[in-house]
């Protein structure tokens, strides 16, 4: 028995991109991402396509969106299982509730593990979500199928989680490994990898196809999957071609705009048009240096996916004028406490309110 | 700043004058009218400018020397200045030069403007009037200008610009939020206000979108339940095929089951139709005439039997003809009249018989009562009499009383006897009457008696009742008669009539029937026949109904194509079951459902039309939501940026109060220290608001802090006098010394107040500039004894009416 399964999980199909410029380019290169999964899949001669959630984003989700999944499954041929997600839960109106879904789709409709055997001694167990969130997937679960049992769910791993992701169907390596689950193919976290224990893999994560968000990890693609009687193996297939960059640039000591774009320069040179880059730049400037963010994000964004530019430099030191006898000196000075404060919220305030009151006792622009 | 000389050129009513002051104290005396308070303009002008136009025209100067003025001053740190102005065209024309004799007035500038005393000070005109120049009774502090002055104190305070930084740097950030936040207020310039405005639209038009994706949800779903219905009904149709072939076979074979019924059917009818040969010629309907004719016999019949019997019953016998001859012959022969002329005979004897027999009986019992009276009277007059003569002998036994007393009973005896003898008289008068109407009444009675005896005998009637009744028979004999004419007439009449009657029957029965002697059983006769032919008629209409019945089964098919078809469908394998209905409900069911599936399948093209072109009008929905999320991202930043910039603002706002706050304490240190010694330690207590410089002290009898303005006008005077000599002091050591004019502050002080206060001053030129102007000729001396420099203005000026300039300066 030997059996090739391709798995992937979060495409994201109609996400939304707040974070950079050019959102349109990016949801096309999620819809390539799946495109090059499904050659992936049929390159591979794979037998069974694996989607861990979050396909598409329910609420953002057209007939376009309806056609191509529809295009790319029926391309696949072979069995499609689908465990929607908390971005496209099962549903009255969801996609995967369509009755002219392809034949070879099959949909993991409720919260509850449901059992689909693949092969002779494999069996495949879902866990799709519903609008209701779902709770623990693994709690109290035992598949007793015997042989090789895979398990399918979008959720979250509860030891990894990353930060400012939202937790849902929470497990923990333990719980996978007392439930009997040979392998558990999940999705939810962007960043793909693969948890093993005593040498066998007990969970693995493909990431998303493509960065969605900054700071998600690193692991973009599908896993394929080999079942040889017991054996189990799992392999990452990259499917990624953008990357969100992010990058920090020291403007210490800068006094005119020409040496700020010097310095930004050889920063960015690594970057191409696949890449989405966040610059931050840092560092005390000459006063009165000019820094136009703008001008920067166009001069730059030209060879680039989209750059945004996020300005923390400062042209002044802040700890001289604290010791003025002045109101301008207590100002900062009180200001400069705040801002050092562990109240990150009233800190990042405080922070611009520093700006923005040094440059109104200067006398130069205050401007957002 | 001390001030070092003044060249007038021209200025009100000075003119060519030159003013040299002493670096520390300085007194000028001058009368009313010298110019002393044209003086301090000058000062004032030289330093600031003269301000507006008719501030400009007051001054200009009265003898029409040219209106200008030099100043020079020297700064704490030993810089020397001179500022000429010329106010005659331009207020603001002024030229500062330096102890070298550089134009600096482009370093002086202030937006423009070239202003040594306010660049020099560091603080502006306002301030100088409201702290350093004093003139006379308005030594108050303007309250208006508080926020300028407490912003010079506390550049003061702080040694440096950033006190006036910090109100510039609060009016940015205001100008700032105003300009990349808006105000709330604002309508045209609020970018926040607006890009929320964008982003509630952008939220609208993604709304609108899913709207539209769930109303294709809403499409999809009639398309299905439409597509449904449409093979439902394509599956009715086929089963209703079915069921039609079926029931045609049904049809034709319960067609020709009928067909074959209606032959028999009409056979047997033919051979029951031919047993009625004999009533061919019968007329149907003639029946009903026979009856009525039959009817009308019997009648007519009936009444001829019943009109005979009662002219039987009436007719009169011979007894009775006999007894109506004889009572003609009496009774029946007198006329009503004479009859009526005999009642009133025996009437009238009758009422006269009654009348005299009641006179007699009346007569009678009046001499009955008569007779009865006489008595009455005897014993009446009798007791008179008797008790007359028992009163005489009483009278005469002199018994009075019971002779008077049996008088007056004999008095009333003989009353009683007269009113009886009168009655007696009186029915003797009746009873002549009575016997008078006694007798007439009886020969009345005797007269009508003797008329009604002259009628009734020859009649042989022994009475009038007997007359009466006599005459009565005669009358019901009379009628009994007249009855039974009418009664013999009348049946004579009906039987008449029966035989017309029985005539006419006759003669309609004997048409259809021979006579057999009795009409009822001609009657019965001819409704036998009449029967017969009913029957015939009938076995005729049901011959037509099945004729009719054929024509409706056969329709315009014949016998033959039915059974051909029937063997056709019967051959295919229909068969024809007991399904009920009729063929041409079923075609009109069919024809109703094929248009039904028509429409079902039109309305299923149009709506997969309708799905496919909303499908394919969609907009770009995660474009619509990351235009709503990167709008909401830079509505973070602004309220982001308008929260930091509020923060910001509030500790520049917090600094700045607690810098007020500070020289606040200061200035009413130096105050209290001062006001101790001006009031001989009488107030200690001074206290100056930071925010509105209001001056209020310490009463000594009430403890109570008051407001200055409460107390008398000369303490008021100086208390605001010693916050002001504070303010200088502060200025002095945080800015620069600031020369202090006091302009005959103290004309309503008295000489011990005066007394106290020079020391004060004397303290006061040695660390700064005093300049004090006065009238007094006293406080001028004895500010002079205490080391000031003199200066008389001399006598008031004049002005010139021919406008003559003075040839050059007059040194004072």
């Amino acid at each position: 028995m030997s059996l090739t399964i391709l798995h992937c999980a979060d495409v994201h199909l109609e996400t939304t991109f707040p974070e950079t410029r050019g959102g349109a380019a990016r949801r096309k290169a999620l819809g390539d991402a799946f495109v090059r999964i499904v050659d992936e899949a049929l390159r591979r001669n794979a037998d069974v396509l694996t989607i861990g959630g979050d396909l598409y984003e329910s609420e953002r989700a057209s007939p376009q969106t309806f056609r191509f999944i529809c295009d790319q499954l029926a391309r696949f041929g072979k069995p499609a299982y689908i465990a929607p997600g908390n971005h496209d839960p099962f549903g009255p109106g969801s996609l995967l509730n369509r009755s002219d879904l392809p034949p070879n789709v099959r949909v993991f409709n409720e919260a509850a593990w449901k059992a689909f055997p693949l092969d002779e001694g494999v069996t495949l167990w879902g866990f799709g979500h519903t609008p209701a969130e779902p709770g623990r997937p693994f709690a109290s679960t035992r598949f007793d199928r015997g042989g090789v049992q895979l398990a399918l769910v979008h959720g979250s791993d509860e030891a990894r989680c990353p930060p400012n992701k939202r937790v849902t169907a929470p497990f923990t390596t333990s719980e996978v490994v007392v439930s009997g689950a040979s392998l558990l193919l999940a999705g939810h976290y962007h960043g793909g990898y693969v948890v093993s224990q005593s040498g066998r893999p007990v969970f693995a994560y493909p990431g998303s196809p493509e960065p969605i968000r900054f700071g998600e990890g690193t692991g973009h693609g599908a896993l394929a999957i080999t079942l040889d009687g017991s054996s189990i193996e799992v392999r990452s297939v990259a499917t990624a071609r953008t990357r969100l960059v992010d990058l920090s640039c020291d403007l210490g000591g800068v006094t005119h705009e020409h040496a700020a774009f010097e310095r930004i320069m050889p920063v960015l040179a690594g970057c191409g048009v696949e890449d989405y880059v966040r610059l931050r730049l840092t560092g005390v400037v000459a006063e009165g240096t000019r820094l136009d963010r703008a001008l920067i994000e166009d001069h730059f964004a030209t060879s680039l996916g989209s750059l945004e530019i996020i300005d923390e430099t400062r042209s002044h030191d802040y700890e001289s004028i604290a010791r003025e006898p002045t109101v301008r000196g207590h100002v900062v000075r009180d200001l400069l406490a705040l801002s050092r404060q562990e109240n990150s919220d009233e800190a990042s305030v405080a922070e611009a309110a520093l700006r923005y009151a040094v440059a109104a006792f200067e006398g130069t622009e205050v401007a957002p | 700043m001390k001030l070092r000389e003044l060249e007038i050129h021209g200025f009100g009513k000075l003119c060519e004058r030159r003013l040299s002051f002493d670096p520390n104290f300085t007194v000028v005396y001058g009368a009313n009218e010298a110019g002393k308070s044209t003086l301090t303009r000058a000062i004032v002008a030289s330093l600031f400018g003269v301000g507006r136009k008719e501030q400009r025209e007051t001054n200009r100067p009265w003898a029409g020397a040219r209106y200008a003025t030099t100043l020079r001053y020297e700064l704490d740190d030993g810089r020397s200045f001179e500022v000429q102005r010329d106010f005659e065209n331009d207020p603001k024309s002024v030229c500062v030069y330096d102890e070298n004799g550089r134009d600096v007035s482009s370093e002086l500038a202030i937006e423009k403007t070239v202003c040594p005393g306010q660049t020099h000070l560091g603080f502006p005109v306002e301030v100088f009037l409201n702290a350093a120049c004093i003139t006379q009774g308005a030594a108050h502090i303007d309250g208006a200008r508080a926020e300028r002055i407490s912003t010079a104190l506390a550049r003061a305070l702080d040694g440096g610009p950033r006190e006036d930084a910090a109100l510039g740097a609060m009016r940015r950030l205001e100008e700032a939020l105003a300009s990349h936040v808006g105000t709330k207020r604002a309508t045209i310039n609020a970018p926040l206000k607006r890009l929320n405005e964008e982003v509630e639209a952008a939220e609208k038009q993604a709304a609108e979108v899913r709207a539209r994706i769930r109303g294709l949800d809403d499409l999809r779903a009639k398309l299905e339940a439409e597509m449904r219905r449409r093979a439902e009904l394509e599956t009715a149709l086929a089963e209703h095929d079915r069921k039609a072939r079926s029931l045609r076979a049904q049809s034709l074979r319960s067609r020709l089951d009928a067909l074959h019924e209606i032959r028999e059917d009409t056979a047997a009818l033919h051979a029951q139709y031919a047993e009625y040969e004999d009533v061919a010629d019968f007329p149907s309907g003639r029946i009903a005439e026979v009856e009525d004719l039959f009817r009308t016999w019997e009648t007519a019949e009936a009444l001829a039997l019943s009109a005979m019997q009662i002219a039987d019953d009436s007719r009169m016998t011979p007894a009775l003809e006999g007894e109506l001859s004889e009572r003609m012959r009496d009774g029946g022969a007198l006329s009503d009249a004479a009859f009526a002329a005999l009642q009133a005979a025996g009437a009238e004897a009758t009422d006269a018989r009654i009348k005299a027999t009641f006179a007699a009986s009346h007569v009678q019992g009046s001499r009955r009562s008569i007779e009865g009276g006489n008595e009455l009277f005897g014993a009446w007059f009798a007791a008179g009499g008797i008790v007359a003569v028992l009163a005489l002998l009483l009278g005469i036994f002199h018994q009075w009383l019971p002779a008077l007393l049996s008088a007056g009973l004999s008095v009333a005896f003989f009353f009683l006897a007269w009113k009886r003898w009168n009655r007696r008289h009186e029915s003797l008068g009746v009873i002549a009457k009575m016997q008078q109407a006694a007798d007439a009444a009886t020969a009345i009675e005797r007269a009508a008696a003797a008329r009604v005896a002259a009628f009734l005998e020859p009649l042989g009637v022994p009475s009038i009742e007997e007359l009466f009744r006599r005459r009565e028979r005669a009358r019901e004999l009379t009628e009994r008669k007249a009855t039974a004419k009418r009664n013999a007439e009348r049946a004579a009449n009906a039987r008449a009539a029966a035989q017309v009657a029985a005539r006419a029957f006759d003669q309609r029965a004997h048409q259809f029937v021979p006579r057999s002697g009795s009409r009822a059983q001609d009657l019965e006769a001819v409704r036998l026949r009449d029967s017969r032919r009913s029957a015939r008629d009938g076995i005729e209409l049901r011959l037509s109904m099945l004729e009719v019945r054929r024509n409706d089964v056969l329709a315009d098919d014949d016998e033959f194509g039915l059974q051909s078809e029937l063997d056709e469908l019967l051959a295919s394998g229909v068969q024809p079951s007991g399904i009920t209905g009729s063929q041409r409900v079923f075609e009109a069911e069919r024809a109703a459902m094929q248009r039904s599936g028509g429409d079902s399948r039109t309305a299923v093209a149009a709506l997969e039309a309708e799905l496919r072109t909303a499908e394919g009008q969609f907009a770009d929905l995660a474009g619509l939501d990351e235009r709503v999320l990167m709008l909401s991202k830079r509505v973070a930043a602004l309220e982001a940026f308008e929260r930091a910039v509020a923060m910001a603002r509030q500790k520049i706002e917090e600094r700045t109060r607690e810098a007020h706050q500070k020289f606040a304490r200061r200035l009413t240190d130096y105050a209290s220290r001062t006001f101790d010694d001006v009031t001989s330690g009488r107030y200690l207590d001074v206290r100056v608001d930071p925010t509105t410089l209001a001056v209020r002290v310490r009463v000594p009898e009430t403890g109570a802090i008051v407001d200055v303005d409460r107390l008398s006008g000369g303490t008021a005077e100086q208390a605001y006098f010693v916050v002001r000599l504070a303010m200088v002091r502060m200025f002095a050591e945080g800015l620069e010394t600031t020369p202090v004019i006091l302009d005959d502050p103290f004309v309503h002080w008295d000489d011990q107040r005066i007394g106290r206060t020079l020391p004060i001053l004397k303290s006061a030129a040695r660390k700064g500039q005093i300049i004090l102007l006065t009238l007094s000729e006293n406080l001028a001396s004895a500010a002079a004894a205490a080391g000031a420099r003199r200066i008389d203005l001399g006598e008031p000026a004049r002005p010139s009416r021919n406008g003559s300039q003075h040839a050059g300066l007059r040194a004072v």
